[in-house]
């Protein structure tokens, strides 16, 4: 049965796609969701959104664009951070709206009708393309390589800033660093579940292996591997129920989710609760 | 001899408000400071100076004879911090109590690299030393919040730092684990010649183990050693009223 689906070329791709994107996603989604950066992930991808818009507007491959203008946006929106000249959510709204609007009204102009709105709001993996898969798969291996070569030092950071500057280590260095990898796997994300879906692709999982997992580590991998299985069975229900792939991934992580809180709450001893 | 701190017409503010007003204080090899005050009086302030976590506005801080303004990075770890209240950013964070104490040995030094079997060996030392070695699988969420202070003592410890910073290690521990840390920390000052700057509000301990006291409410009242401490009243000025010392051989013995 799952051959059936393997028989198509466009399938391959999508499968393809959507499983490296289900290893890397999760993996940058730990880091940010124990920095309490999800809001952070969901503001990207708007600016995501805007970069993509940019290169239907110019007329370029609009990964690139994309890849340009979230990395930036992550930067400044680090940047504005640490100045502490706004608070934290002033700045992520305002970037917010800046990437939706700015989005809108570019893809407004131009005159490129083979790129539909819902397409990059709601994904296409079923049209990946080669260029898309080799964005994607070096996206996938930088972010993992880059965590694999600082894995103690961003877990440390992510423990505790101040310890971490303590010991010496150059934390707003990570904190940078750590703003690339999200926008970097967001923009990788875009193609397989929408940029209105995408943080789903890296927090759910998370939070799923959050609720099960006995060390940091494990946390990692079990996110990564609830992830994989997201992506096969949402992708596979999607083939033959005929609905979008992207919903139907997300609805499944989000599934696998809510069975992970209860396996949790039924591992856990009935002690009496007093309320 | 080299000081391990050398604080300078130390002026620290948050806004207009000020909180130490010209601190100026050294730290010799081989000291245990005791840092008294009452609460609001900058103590935590001080020692996040001292830890670069905080830039004075005037004045220079000094660690190993080296001027902290110019760059808080470090190549090797020089300073173990446990701060006031320990906290993980959430309750649900999924570490185990291993993975925290391992965060003790990373330094630029070790950028790229695994931790190798020497600091593995360090890490379950240090958990031995706070006698909490059998828990070291175990979820820190899972700790209660005195495991969890020790489980951040072993930490700094494991780094094996030439300054050890402790901002109220003691407060949330019960009295039989303080006993054995007061004299696990005798024994790092007195033998390994470990220095180390503490606060706490339990004046009779302190002045049982620390060789030297500084007292500080906004400004130094008091630096020198511990049984001078108890001349005039120093005591009453810094905290404003009569204090009498309880020593605690008197309710343990
Ligand atoms: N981030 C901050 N912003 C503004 N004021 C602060 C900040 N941190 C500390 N303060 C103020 O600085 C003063 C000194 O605080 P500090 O924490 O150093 O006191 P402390 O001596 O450690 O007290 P305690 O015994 O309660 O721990 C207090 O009046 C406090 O209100
Ligand atoms: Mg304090």
């Amino acid at each position: 049965m799952v051959l059936d689906i393997l028989a198509y070329d466009f399938m391959q791709r999508a499968l393809l796609a959507a499983i490296i994107v289900a290893i890397t996603a999760p993996v940058v989604g730990v880091f940010m969701v124990l920095r309490r950066l999800s809001l952070m992930g969901e503001t990207l991808s708007h600016i995501t959104f805007a970069g993509v818009s940019l290169g239907v507007f110019l007329n370029i491959f609009p990964l690139w664009s994309a890849l340009v203008a979230t990395v930036l946006g992550s930067m400044g929106i680090a940047k504005i951070r640490q100045s502490a000249r706004l608070s934290g959510d002033a700045a992520l709204a305002v970037f917010f709206a800046l990437g939706l609007g700015g989005g809108i009204v570019l893809l407004s102009l131009s005159r490129n009708v083979a790129v539909s709105l819902s397409s990059i709001l709601f994904g296409s993996v079923l049209l990946v393309g080669w260029e898309d898969i080799f964005v994607i798969s070096g996206t996938s291996i930088f972010t993992l390589g880059t965590v694999f070569l600082f894995y103690k030092e961003m877990f440390y950071v992510t423990l505790d800033e101040d310890l971490a500057k303590v010991s010496g280590l150059p934390v707003n260095w990570f904190n940078y660093l750590l703003s690339i990898l999200a926008a970097i796997m967001i923009v990788a994300a875009m193609r397989v579940v929408g940029i209105l879906m995408v943080s789903a692709m890296s927090v759910i999982p998370t939070l799923a292996s959050m609720q099960l997992s006995r060390s940091f580590r494990q946390t990692i991998f079990l996110a990564m591997f609830l992830a994989v299985i997201s992506v096969f069975l949402g992708m596979f229900i999607a083939f033959y129920a005929a609905v979008p792939p992207g919903g139907t991934i997300v609805l499944t992580t989000v599934s696998i989710f809510f069975l992970t809180v209860a396996a949790k709450t039924m591992r856990r001893k009935p002690n009496v609760k007093t309320s | 001899m080299q000081p391990v701190v050398e604080l300078k017409d130390v002026d620290v503010a948050f806004g207009s408000i000020h909180v130490l007003e010209d601190i100026t204080l050294t730290v010799e090899e081989k000291d245990f400071l005791g840092l008294l005050g009452p609460n609001g009086a900058g103590k935590t302030t001080l020692l996040k100076v001292v830890a670069g976590l905080l830039r004075p506005y005037h004045g220079t801080v000094k660690l190993f004879g080296e001027d902290i303004a110019k760059s808080t990075l470090r190549s090797k770890i020089m300073i173990g911090y446990v701060p006031q209240r320990i906290t993980l950013q959430s309750q649900n964070f999924p570490t185990t109590v291993y993975e925290i104490v391992a965060t003790g040995r990373i330094s630029r030094e070790n950028t790229f690299k695994r931790l190798t079997e020497e600091d593995h060996q360090k890490i379950e030392d240090a958990l031995r030393f706070v006698g909490l070695y059998e828990l070291k699988s175990r979820m820190a969420g899972e700790l209660s919040g005195g495991q969890l202070q020790r489980i951040f003592i072993a930490r700094a410890l494991a780094g094996e730092p030439s300054l050890l910073i402790m901002d109220e290690p003691t407060s949330g521990i019960d009295i039989g684990s303080q006993v054995a840390f007061h004299s696990l920390l005798d024994r790092l000052n007195k033998e390994q010649g470990l220095t180390i700057m503490m606060t706490s509000h339990d004046i009779g301990a302190m002045s049982h183990m620390c060789t030297k006291v500084a007292c500080v409410n906004k400004k130094l009242f008091f630096h020198g050693l511990t049984e001078d401490l108890f001349r005039g009243d120093i005591l009453s000025k810094v905290y404003g009223y009569h204090v009498h010392p309880i020593f605690h051989e008197e309710h343990l013995m």
